[in-house]
């Protein structure tokens, strides 16, 4: 799933002049009643279910009964396909979700929002077994206290069809290139566009990017914009611009590779200006209290052990941070998946964060959708 | 019963409902658009979206401008057949019929029914495909999909029903002596249509294009599924504001934007669909007859 | 009395059908196609995505949680509604037209903002989320449209009849049942059907009001994001033709509702 639209900002000198508003509002309207209930939040307890918030590709049926049926814990599904959406239900309280997953991209903005509850890895035997690198990546401490478990990770690059182009690409000038004019498609979403761009203009540091820099992007995204036949939303919109032959080359993510078992070539570009890596967690949410919280933490658990990790790669593609998934999972699948040699990958691996100035980061992808 | 009892008993459950649990966050709405950078109250938001050098104007028009072609569009496929189905059908099985596999497309939802368009359009989709295989054209049209006609295209598969079923039920209701009337003192066809169903059918005509309307200009999906680069539509940007750049006052103003903009358009609307039912015929006379005639036909 | 066949709109009606039935037929070829992608021209046939829709039981969840949804929210809409068309055209109260303006101002506001400003609402007077909150929020989206399509046989109505009714000795409530309730029978049914439908494809305001209930727009919302997977096809083919076969079976009502409306 991961990230799919626009990424959120951090929240702004309104936010405080919103809840004046909104106190405004209650005295003004809804009687006495309002005031009382303020901020209000519906008590949970039963250790027999807790709710996951996530994306319905993490939580399909076989992914998630192993774990049902070993713990009696059943686990409920809130599906969204962007964190935001679940973070605004959050914040406005009693969305009855105890663990959300979030990305490497934006859970620091989630925890700004201040629904997150840290976790004691230490009840957690399948800490021990995560790949290292993961352990201490960005974007899962706040305050020196760990909140999140990366549970998936991947990458993204240039992906072409070689069947059409008939030749290598190892450089991120080919999305820019007028030869392949119509033939192109760009990600709408989260400012990854923004971010190629950069890469390409071999800017040095693509999520802090200054107003000149972006200027920059802006200008050649929009000189780009004839060249490209759809922003795409999502993956499954990807995957078919690629597979109906719509488009031949792509910004895109790892998951696009599964239309090679439709006798598609689709190749991973290894572009000489980089590559950008990402990772989903799971985090708990404030929601989950006392029974629960036992509960959703064996449940977080779950999600990086064996069981899950190489039903994740056989499922959907995505690729575990365990260790003992990895040395258990079928080899064939752990070389399809380019999980053999993921050291020397992580070592040079650009992390997603979330850009400084996410403000800017949108005013510069609005130019570029409304020119 | 009193009568003036009676009205207020008609309106006070959704006027009580809407005042609970729509204009209260509406007005919220509305404050919240006047909180910007420099505090609250200012005017910022409204600056940014209509001054000098933003991109706002133009998404808006562009925006309206694609509703009313949709609005046109339902009106041509709507009044036809829902003039056909009602006065030229005699058999009411073959009416239901027609309509039933119209209101069927309502039950497939939006997103699916939108998808269904890249397989329709697509480069190697159902046109493109029988073209080709017809030897019409060597290559795929690729203009057909990712850009402003296939957004219309499924706008107006999406919201042309409502304009259907609106204006048959009007037509519905207007007395088969009226048109036998005007054929008996030498009306052609055309001329019974035009001077005698159109004008009593325009309350229904109106009612449909404000339910297509409507919905149009705040619609998301098929701009970002079926529109490639070519540009964003108001509510796409609405939707970015509050749930990805998490900038509800900036939200807020786009959106009362958006009602102001969308309520003068209605309003132009009006007009023009009184200007021309004017022009078809005497409306003020016929509107008259047909409201107490349909009444007594029954 | 004489009717004639007239080329023109024939032939629009005609055309309106094939636009109407091409994408139903397009998603129905690409249900029973092995090949994930939309595209011609088609792989071969299976029946392997209705095996995987079937066996899949979030699909069944929801479609349960939404006809509830949908038929609650089309008989509070559908009352509702009525009763405000009648306010709308036949009440003589100060300020009407403010009120009725009032009325119709859920129509303009885009339906994710709509979402979001009555979960704000909500949680701030203390109702719980839920079915019931998501039900709320779907009457107050789905009654003006019940209003508009009730108010157009409203304004055509003849209020002699009541006087007539009146007039033979029936009280109010006989007038409502035997003498205006009939005639408007025609708007008041596309009013529910169109209160049902639009719940039933609603999917921010059941988003956003709903805790813990996922509703099928949602669940196909959530899949669609990895590309609207055959199986969605699957289910919106197989579901189309299930209503479709029960139409078939309701006809002849319809067709005597109709005649009965003439």
């Amino acid at each position: 799933m991961k990230r799919n639209t626009h990424l959120i900002s951090a929240p702004g000198p309104w936010a405080q002049s919103r809840r004046d508003f909104l106190k405004t509002a209650a005295l003004a309207g809804v009687a006495g009643i309002a005031a009382g209930h303020l901020g209000a939040r519906p008590a949970f307890a039963k250790a027999s279910k807790i709710v996951w918030g996530t994306n319905a590709d993490y939580a399909q049926p076989d992914m998630l009964s192993p774990f049902q049926k070993a713990s009696g814990i059943e686990v409920a599904t809130e599906y969204f396909s962007d964190p935001s959406e679940l973070v605004t239900k959050l914040r406005a309280g009693g969305a009855g979700v105890h663990v959300m997953t979030d990305g490497s991209y934006h859970s620091d903005i989630t925890y700004g929002e201040g629904v997150l509850k840290p976790i004691d890895t230490a009840k957690m035997p399948n800490w021990d077994k995560m790949i290292p690198a993961f352990k201490t990546a960005g974007g899962l401490a706040f305050d020196g206290k760990p909140h999140g478990i990366p549970y998936a990770w991947g990458t993204d690059s240039v992906v072409y069809n070689f069947d059409a182009l008939k030749t290598e690409i190892d450089d991120l000038g080919a999305l820019f290139d007028p030869k392949y004019k119509g033939q192109i498609a760009m990600p709408n979403g989260l400012f990854e566009s923004l971010v190629a761009t950069a890469l390409y203009l071999g800017i040095e540091k693509p999520f802090a990017m200054s107003e000149k820099e972006l200027d920059e992007v802006t200008k050649v995204l929009i000189k780009q914009k004839p060249l490209v036949r759809s922003y795409w939303n999502d993956i499954g919109d990807l995957k078919n611009l690629m597979a109906t032959g719509e488009v031949t080359i792509c910004w895109g993510w790892k998951m696009l590779l599964d239309i090679k078992q439709h006798g598609i070539d689709v190749r991973w570009a290894h572009p000489k200006q980089g590559e950008l890596a990402w990772y989903d967690a799971a985090f708990m949410t404030k929601e989950a209290e006392g029974e629960t919280e036992e509960a959703t933490m064996a449940f977080m658990d779950y999600l990086i052990g064996d069981t899950y990790g190489a039903v994740l790669g056989k499922s959907i593609g995505y690729l575990t941070t365990s260790t003992s998934a990895i040395a258990a999972m079928d080899k064939d699948l752990v070389k399809t998946l380019g999980l053999d040699d993921y050291d020397s990958f992580l070592a040079k691996a650009a992390w997603w964060t979330s850009p400084t100035q996410p403000d800017l980061y949108q005013k510069a992808w609005d130019k570029v959708l409304n020119a | 019963m009193n009568e003036t009892w009676r009205s207020w008993l008609s309106g006070t459950p959704w006027l009580l409902m809407i005042g609970c649990f729509f204009i209260l966050p509406l007005a919220g709405l509305l404050l919240m658009s006047f909180s910007g950078e420099g505090g609250f109250p200012s005017l910022d938001n409204y600056r940014v979206v209509l001054g000098e050098g933003s991109d706002r104007p133009a998404v808006l028009l562009r925006t309206i401008g694609t509703a009313l072609s949709v609005v046109l569009l339902s009106i041509a496929i709507a009044v036809p057949a829902a003039y056909y189905l009602a006065k030229c059908v005699l058999s009411a099985r073959v009416q239901a019929a027609v309509l039933a596999l119209v209101a069927v497309t309502f039950l497939v939802g939006p997103l699916v029914r939108t998808v269904a368009w890249r397989g329709i359009l697509g480069r190697s989709g159902l046109v493109n495909t029988v073209l080709q295989g017809l030897g019409v054209i060597d290559e795929p049209i690729m203009a057909l999909l990712y850009g402003r006609p296939a957004v219309i295209v499924a706008m107006t598969y999406n919201a042309f029903p409502f304009m259907l079923f609106t204006v048959f039920l009007a037509m519905k209701m207007i007395d088969d002596r009226y048109l036998a009337a005007g054929r008996d003192l030498g009306a052609g066809p055309a001329t019974v249509f035009w001077r005698i169903v159109l004008p009593l059918a325009a309350p229904g005509i109106w009612t449909g294009a404000i339910l297509v309307f409507v919905p149009t200009i705040s619609t998301v999906l098929e701009p970002e599924i079926l529109g490639g680069t070519s540009g964003r539509l108001a509510a796409t940007e609405i939707r970015d504001q509050f749930f990805h750049a998490l900038n509800w006052p900036m939200g807020s103003t786009l959106t009362i934007v958006l009602i102001v903009a969308g309520g003068v358009a209605i309003l132009a609307l009006a007009l023009v669909t009184a200007a021309l039912a004017r022009l078809s015929g005497r409306i003020g006379i016929a509107m008259r007859a047909g409201s107490t005639g349909a009444g007594s036909a029954r | 009395m004489r009717r004639e066949f007239h080329w023109f709109p024939a032939a629009v009606t005609g055309a309106m059908l094939v636009y109407s039935l091409l994408p139903i037929v397009t998603f129905t070829l690409f249900s029973f196609n092995p090949s994930p992608f939309y595209a011609f021209p088609l792989t071969g046939f299976t029946t392997d995505w209705y095996v995987k829709l079937l066996a899949d039981g979030r699909i069944g969840d929801s479609l349960v949680a939404s006809v509830t949804i949908a038929a609650s929210v089309m008989v509070a809409a559908t009352v509702i509604g009525t009763m405000f068309a009648f306010f709308v055209v036949r009440a003589a109260v100060p300020f009407k037209r403010v009120l009725a303006g009032l009325g119709f101002l859920p129509l303009v506001v885009p339906v994710l903002v709509l979402a979001a400003g009555l979960q704000v609402t909500f949680v701030e007077i203390g109702l719980p989320l839920g079915f019931g909150t998501v039900i709320l929020g779907h009457v107050i989206y789905a009654t003006p449209f019940v209003t508009l399509m009730v108010m157009a046989p409203l304004y055509r109505y003849n209020p002699a009849l009541d006087a007539a009714a009146r007039d033979l000795g029936a009280g109010p409530f006989t007038t409502l049942r035997l003498v205006t309730l009939p005639i408007l029978w025609p708007g008041i049914r596309s009013g529910a059907l169109l209160a049902f439908l639009l719940s039933f494809n609603e999917w921010a305001i059941a988003f956003f009001t709903g805790r813990g209930v996922n509703s099928l727009p949602m669940l196909v919302y959530s899949l669609q994001r990895n590309g609207l997977p055959p199986t969605v096809l699957a289910y919106a083919a197989l579901s189309t033709a299930v209503v479709a076969i029960a139409a078939l079976a309701v006809l002849p009502l319809v067709t005597r509702l109709l005649r009965g409306s003439k």
